[in-house]
């Protein structure tokens, strides 16, 4: 654009364009502007701060991955916090770990760990937790771009041993819901016990019921992956356990957000062996990923939701030293975490799936990944803080 | 000043339309070109139906709401555009139309003035050019972007209708929002 300085051109009234373009032209803005334009006049004000303004905003700004790059992106957290220094997250390309911006962390944390429990629609859900008591989370729903975050209500169950946290969009709703599960140790092995389910819309949590617990088993590790949000359901790993001898096996378990049913899935015939400390579920390109295994991770890929037959081994990658997965991204990127035999040393390996190119990542910390977009979501919410 | 289109690949018809401006002028375009913008397609089907002239060859549509420029500028986007009949490509002929099409576009808007893009969205609204309207709301939304709220408010000729108290308490809850702006 020839950019002279004379002053922009007074419009003449019969070229005025219609209400729909001029709202077209604004959700291809990128949320500062679309915040700052607000302040244009009412009429802009109000039209912006409409779902539909705000889901058509997300449209636009989801199918960035259509450009030039075809890159989404993701954000990232360091695990561990101290409450001397805000926590800050890390914005990058999710394809390279390209780190392109640094946000501050808008609420305080006290000193423990913090967790990404998920993201949709450019909306983060964040867990805190204070030093050694796992079960006792402070829960945040917040989103960057828009500079607005919320404390959820604690819970009224109390606190327990272990907890499980999902965050999903519930799409028939246009809402969001955290699930909460929190399990007793038995003998070491965590019963899944109360389900909770937090509703934005309602802003309170409920008690759910939950059929199949009389069999599960939590899996007595700590995955720190987001649990996987595919075809309106959260999934996790856990284990039945069956008979009079009590055989245990490993099962995925789902929570449906409509309906707030659970169901059971098998995992890919053949990766039974394979389970341990190391498996994980991810997202991968809306379907289901299963990632396991010893000497090398075997990407295990539902093609068909819910049918068994259609788990395929997408990718192998091969692994020298024992690692724990940290992110697996939509695009296929692993960023792994392990520890040198020989001098103690913890390395964080980025693998891309599909060339098994390996880059060392320049990071000194376990974190907290998810993916992240740029959105408008919960403009229009209630009782969110501004910063 | 009328224009005359380039010669069409051999395998595509060259059945041509004329479409007259505001200001008089007449554009000979190809009918592959022309149908893109739907406004002139259905007036033609309108014509082919009540069955006045031959396909094409003397009809002359009117576009009363279109500059001569204005229309000069569409159409030389619109020929820059996939053809909907045209042989298709494989994946390396493709990629180099692509990054044609980008430098096209990039020249494009170079020269630009910001005011020509309203005309021009105007238009292609008017014409119900979808791809047309696509890029020049898109380019527009670029332009505007980084604008203040003052710039943004005489360029759409849009009255403030906030008390300055309440456009001061909104600058300053969101002040972030309006940091690193360009300068009027």
């Amino acid at each position: 654009m020839s950019e002279t300085r004379e002053l922009p051109i007074l419009r003449r009234r019969k070229n005025d364009l219609p209400d729909d373009i001029v709202l077209n032209i604004l959700t291809r803005l990128p949320a500062k502007s679309v915040i700052r334009f607000r302040c244009v006049c009412k009429t802009w004000d109000s039209s912006i701060t409409t779902p539909n303004f705000i889901s058509t905003h997300l449209n636009n700004f989801a199918h960035d991955h259509d450009n030039d790059n075809g890159d989404g992106y993701i954000i990232h957290m360091p695990l561990e916090t101290n409450s001397s220094n805000r926590a800050v997250c890390t914005v990058a390309f999710d394809r390279t770990f390209d780190r392109i911006s640094e946000i501050e962390v808008p609420f305080d944390l006290p000193s423990g760990s913090i967790q990404i429990v998920g993201s949709c629609n450019g909306l983060l859900c964040i867990a805190c937790t204070s030093g050694l008591d796992i079960s006792d989370y402070v829960i945040y729903l917040w989103n960057p771009s828009i500079r607005k975050f919320k404390r959820l209500p604690d819970s009224c169950l109390g606190k327990l041993g272990f907890v499980t946290l999902g965050f999903a969009y519930h799409s028939e709703n246009n809402d969001y819901k955290v699930l909460r599960i929190s399990s007793y140790s038995i003998e070491g092995s965590p019963i899944p016990d109360k389900v909770e389910v937090y509703t934005l819309s309602l802003d309170s949590w409920r008690r759910v019921g939950m059929s199949l617990r009389a069999n599960l088993m939590e899996l007595n590790y700590c995955s720190l992956l987001p649990l996987p949000l595919v075809s309106g359901a959260l999934h996790w790993i856990s284990c039945v356990v069956e008979g009079e001898e009590e055989r245990k096996s490993v099962v995925i378990v789902s929570f449906d957000v409509n309906s707030e049913e659970f169901r059971m899935l098998r995992i890919p015939d053949g990766a039974m062996s394979t389970v341990g400390y190391q498996t994980r579920l991810a997202s991968f390109k809306g379907k289901l990923a299963f990632l396991t295994g010893v000497d090398q991770y075997s990407i295990w890929v539902m093609r068909e939701y819910g049918v068994l037959e259609s788990w395929n081994k997408l990718f192998v990658v091969p692994l020298e030293r024992f690692p724990h997965c940290i992110a697996f991204t939509m695009c296929g990127s692993l960023l792994t975490h392990y520890r040198e035999t020989n001098n103690r040393e913890e390395k964080f390996v980025l693998v891309d799936t599909e060339t098994l190119h390996e880059k060392d990542f320049d990071i000194q910390q376990p974190l907290s990944v998810a993916t992240f977009m740029e959105s408008l979501t919960l403009l229009d919410g209630a009782n969110m803080v501004s910063y | 000043m009328s224009n005359t289109s380039e010669n069409p690949k051999p395998s595509s018809s060259s059945a041509k339309m004329t479409l007259k401006t505001s200001d008089n002028e007449l554009f000979e375009v190809e009918e592959a070109v022309a149908m893109k913008f739907c406004t002139v397609k259905q007036y033609f089907e309108d014509e082919k139906d009540s069955d006045v002239a031959a396909r094409g060859s003397t009809t002359v549509i009117p576009l009363p709401n279109v500059h001569s420029a204005v229309l000069a500028t569409l159409i030389s986007y619109g020929k820059k555009l996939p053809q909907s009949n045209a042989v298709a490509d494989n994946h390396e002929e493709e990629e180099t139309k692509k990054k044609e099409r980008k430098k096209y576009e990039q020249g494009l808007l170079k020269n630009l003035m910001p005011g020509e893009l309203l005309d021009l969205i105007s238009a292609a609204n008017y014409l119900d050019f979808k791809e047309g309207l696509e890029f020049f709301n898109q380019a527009l939304a670029d332009h505007i972007q980084n604008k203040s709220v003052e710039y943004v408010r005489k360029f759409f000729g849009i009255k403030n209708d906030y008390e300055p108290h309440e456009e001061e308490k909104y600058r300053e809850e969101y002040a972030w929002a309006f940091e690193g702006v360009d300068e009027d």
